[in-house]
């Protein structure tokens, strides 16, 4: 608890910061938001109407810049399908999305640009070591050398992989293997970033750790995506969540607003409240 | 297309290949010890007559330009089960959200596969060369042999491509590459059947490139009309192929 408490004094000490810094970011066209989704659907078609799927079914949020933003949601809600579809793994079936101002369905490449995504899985190439698995995303972001060497070494020393960066991936942890999920999502500086549950499978040591570093993320102005099924690390870092669940938004706010209004002690019990009684009413 | 993003997938595959020894083992050394046990065991018979410029040849001679092209074949398998295994491990579709093109990944990749068969051609031609193979050996026609066989290669790395594309992962994709392998290897490659499989053969890419080496190391003339029909076709194949697989990747 008193872990929490040091991470929300630092959240608000960072937020101010953040704030500060958030004017002077300036990516897209014409979007005041890092991202703006609105009405976003994503229904699969079965060969019998009982089959049919609305995996996202008609979501609207916003996430500003600077931001870092928890989606939040029971397993099947639709939350790696909203991220894929802001990432443009996945095409919407109706509704806008605009990723640094730039409409996912038309300027795809603009947007590749500007996002990393750190999967669910790890996706690293296990018969390459940590630097040249981080060196490999690198250049496809068509990063000097000199940048890229350099923001390697960054890296490989801020969540204590630097030691092992010469050994084949393969040979990992499952946690060294997620922290190096991580590090090859940020090799480019994306200003928009995708995690995708990313401190699962880890250790409460190194997720700890994890959890300092994404906090830290914030101040170097990026708007963060986060889908975590830890709702303390939802709790702890996100500035705002959303609730997800059948595909749809059910709830959206800070945590503290959130805990307020559904008069909960913590953010798990105001998800257990929405998603709970959902499943009890059957909806 | 970004010369660094491609260079960048080439210098990953070959890494993938030297460092996953049972690939590198199986797409260069398989065929020369196949070429080593059918020159011991052939080398001495003339059962399959003549070649087709008159020269007496041994039914392991006439099996020789066969194993060239068998050689390039299995790289489809190679090439299947590591592609299928990068989706596996989530590596492609991480990839996809990178500004990397799909042209750029197969060009990388197309890159790499031109090292196997130099490497796999210069160890089969040696091997064969010591167990008794007696060609018409020229500088231009070994050149000439080196490009047929890369194309073999891209060949057999678009089929790899289609093979993955459609395989659920890589253990299924490694079984599903032999629906291209078997058929090329029994009617377009160093098994003879008879003539009348030979009708078979030319729905096969591989039968281009055996014929055409074939042409090259026992009619000895690059003047052949035919080796460049032979060419030319394995290239429109291999065209074919290829726009085939990026389409069914890039779904």
């Amino acid at each position: 608890m008193k872990n929490t408490e040091k991470y929300e004094e630092n959240g608000m000490e960072i937020m101010s910061e953040s704030k500060l810094k958030r004017n002077e970011i300036k990516f897209g066209p014409d979007s005041p938001h890092a991202i703006e989704v609105k009405d976003l659907k994503k229904h699969y078609i079965g060969k019998h109407s009982y089959n049919d799927v609305k995996a996202v079914d008609g979501i609207s949020f916003y996430v500003e810049k600077g931001e870092l933003f928890g989606l939040l949601g029971p397993n099947g809600a639709g939350k790696t399908t909203t991220i894929n579809m802001l990432c443009g793994l996945l095409k919407p079936t109706e509704g806008t999305a605009l990723v640094g101002g730039y409409d996912v369905r038309k300027n795809l490449n603009e947007v590749k640009k500007l996002i990393s995504v750190c999967p669910q899985e790890a996706a690293i190439f296990p018969f390459l070591n940590a630097r040249e698995n981080i060196e490999y995303f690198g250049n496809m972001h068509l990063m000097s050398k000199e940048k890229i060497d350099e923001r390697v070494e960054e890296l490989l020393k801020v969540l204590g992989l630097y030691e092992a960066s010469g050994r084949k991936a393969k040979g990992y942890s499952g946690g060294m293997k997620r922290q190096l999920n991580l590090l090859v999502a940020l090799i480019n500086e994306p200003n928009i970033l995708f995690l995708d549950e990313p401190t699962v499978g880890m250790d409460p040591r190194i997720r700890r750790k994890t959890w300092e570093f994404i906090n830290s993320l914030k101040n170097e102005n990026r708007s963060i995506i986060l889908t975590t099924h830890y709702i303390e690390e939802a709790e702890a870092l996100c500035d705002r969540v959303a609730i997800i669940d059948y595909g749809k938004l059910v709830a959206l706010d800070s945590p503290k607003k959130l805990m307020t209004e559904h008069d909960a002690k913590n953010l798990e019990e105001v998800f257990l409240k929405i998603t709970g009684r959902r499943i009890l009413e059957g909806v | 297309m970004k010369g660094q993003r491609i260079l960048t997938v080439f210098k990953m595959e070959m890494k993938k290949l030297i460092r996953t020894p049972m690939y590198l083992i199986i797409s260069l050394f398989f065929v020369a010890l196949l070429v080593v046990i059918l020159g011991f065991a052939l080398g001495n018979y003339y059962e399959w007559g003549p070649d087709a410029y008159g020269n007496p040849r041994s039914i392991f001679e006439h099996m020789v330009p066969g194993l060239f092209a068998y050689s390039g074949i299995l790289l489809t398998f190679t090439f299947a089960s590591a592609f299928a295994g990068d989706r596996d491990t989530g590596v492609q579709r991480r990839m996809k959200t990178t500004p990397i093109t799909s042209g750029e990944v197969i060009i990388g990749q197309m890159l790499s596969y031109t090292i196997i068969p130099i490497l796999q051609t210069a160890i089969i031609l040696i091997t064969a060369l010591l167990m008794g193979f007696n060609p018409i050996l020229t500088v231009e026609g070994v050149i000439m042999v080196f490009v047929f066989m890369i194309f073999m290669s891209f060949c057999s790395v678009g089929l790899g491509l289609i093979t993955a594309t459609i395989a659920k992962d890589a253990r299924a994709a490694g079984s599903l590459a032999f629906i291209f392998i078997v058929p090329q290897q029994m009617f377009g490659s160093f098994i003879y059947m008879g003539e009348a499989t030979r009708v078979i053969g030319y729905a096969m890419p591989s039968q281009y490139v055996t014929e055409g080496i074939y042409r090259i190391f026992y009619g000895g003339n690059l003047t052949d009309t035919f080796i460049w029909i032979d060419l030319l076709v394995i290239a429109i194949i291999t065209f074919v192929i290829y726009v085939i697989g990026v389409k069914l990747y890039d779904r």
